[in-house]
């Protein structure tokens, strides 16, 4: 089993902090959304960071993870992060593009925050659905997220884990484990991240996920600001062995996370995540 | 209620504290003023309150200073379908407080800025704000972080602001103008 890859989030033009992350990743990650700036009314690419990515695609993976799909509407998912997929998929080779099993709008409305979908027949099969649209229009894997839950579930016949095998099981995606989303899930809900792990498909599971956030009135965050917790990378380090088929580990830092906690830290960070995991 | 009706009543109860949507079940009443529905609400403005600082400088310098940024943005954010792209959600935010406010320095302020960054875009060629305190000297305390006191400033003056102009922008005493 070839070791699975460490892997960055890339969102903000930094050449500084591209030079320096490259050295440690052999892949990166970027957000459409994120790399892109409306103009005229309509979503544009930012021609610099396409071009960095390019350049960087010669020797690194490219890896695209969205978050505004909304795939978890009932109205629809976004035609204008498509329009922008569409930009990206033709600029830069992807190695493959993922999105959140959530929601971000409803009808048409930004909530501005990423929310579950209800885990019953409806949602499987509207779910399921659009996963294999997209399937037809990018000829590449697509991979769904586990997102962490701000809000106590509704309407849940499926578990977390049967959700997810579900929809692999109908369309063949592959999944990202985020670990501290789940971590977030077990301070917030109380969720069992052993009885999740034990029911999952783990075979589809191709990506990992590594972030830390802050707590909030008692709830864990998924802000992506900080060095991962010892708690979440010993866990990871605990689940990496079953997982046969992944490839990624990618540490989650948002662009505004960056001037706070420093090129120096960041680096160091991706050495520790390195030599913990062994990647 | 089906996924529809679920979705479209957590966007109603997100965006109208403490109130229930019509034919509430028991969830929806014990998510109304649960703590699980203030953060998330709390997260979804917190994450305009950091693009928004960063964005529109001048204002926020102002709104902190008079202590009611994160007031200002949560009533923004409550009122309106904000765009998640910062160069939307800034003309949103300028628009939301030109309508709102009663403070006319806010209103010369915001109308500035706004116009200021349009015209640095290219979407608008010349615009002039009318200002009841000389301009020079209340950015001069929101760009050095100064103390806010703008009473001995006052005064009728225009900004006439073009993409022409090397500053993009130019003081005009109103007696210049008469
Ligand atoms: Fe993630």
């Amino acid at each position: 089993m070839p070791k699975p890859i460490l892997s960055y989030t890339y969102d903000k033009n930094d050449t500084t902090l591209l030079e320096l992350v490259q050295r440690h990743v052999g892949a990166v990650e970027t957000t459409a959304d994120t790399i892109s700036f409306m103009m005229n009314n309509k979503a544009t690419l930012n021609e610099e960071i396409v071009a960095q990515l390019n350049a960087l695609s010669s020797t690194h993976k490219i890896l695209s993870h969205g978050v505004g799909l909304s795939i978890g509407s009932y109205s629809g998912y976004s035609e204008a992060y498509l329009a922008l997929m569409d930009e990206l998929y033709q600029e830069v080779p992807l190695y493959w593009h993922s999105e959140h099993l959530g929601y971000t709008t409803v009808d048409g409305e930004n909530i501005n925050v990423m929310l579950p979908v209800n885990r019953n027949d409806e949602c499987l099969a509207m779910i399921c659905k659009r996963v294999e649209q997209i399937q037809k229009r990018y000829p590449i894997p697509f991979l769904l997220e586990n997102i962490a839950h701000l809000l106590p579930d509704y309407n849940c016949i499926y578990s977390e884990a049967e959700f997810l095998n579900a929809i692999v099981r109908n369309t063949g995606c592959g999944l990202i484990l985020d670990v501290y989303n789940i971590a977030c899930d077990v301070h917030n809900f109380g969720f069992n991240m052993d009885d999740f792990l034990a029911k999952l498909n783990l075979d589809a599971v191709k990506e990992i996920h590594l972030a830390n956030g802050s707590i909030y009135k008692d709830k864990m965050m998924d802000i992506h600001s900080r060095a991962v917790s010892e708690d979440v990378l010993q866990k990871t380090k605990e689940i990496i062995p079953s997982l046969k088929n992944l490839e990624f580990v990618t540490y989650e830092l948002m662009p505004e996370a960056i001037p706070s906690m420093g090129y120096v830290a960041i680096e160091q960070e991706l050495i520790r995540i390195k030599n913990t995991l062994e990647l | 209620m089906d996924t529809k009706t679920y979705q479209e009543n957590i966007l109603f109860m997100l965006k109208h504290p403490g109130v229930l949507p019509d034919e509430a079940d028991v969830y929806l009443k014990e998510l109304k003023d649960s703590v699980e529905l203030e953060v998330t609400r709390d997260i979804s403005i917190w994450w305009r309150t950091v693009q928004i600082e960063k964005y529109c400088v001048l204002t926020s310098n102002y709104l902190k200073k008079k202590q009611c940024f994160d007031e200002e943005v949560r009533q923004f954010y409550l009122q309106t379908n904000v765009s998640p792209y910062i160069e939307v959600m800034a003309m949103q935010f300028y628009d939301y407080l030109l309508i709102t406010t009663t403070d006319n320095l806010l209103h010369s302020l915001a109308a500035f800025e706004k116009y200021l960054i349009k015209i640095k875009r290219g979407e608008v060629i010349e615009y002039e704000v009318q200002w009841q305190y000389e301009p020079y000297a209340i950015l001069d305390m929101l760009l050095q972080n100064k103390d806010l006191k703008p009473e001995p400033f006052t005064g009728n003056y225009t900004t006439f602001m073009a993409s022409y102009l090397e500053d993009h922008f130019e003081v005009i005493p109103q007696d210049e103008l008469l």
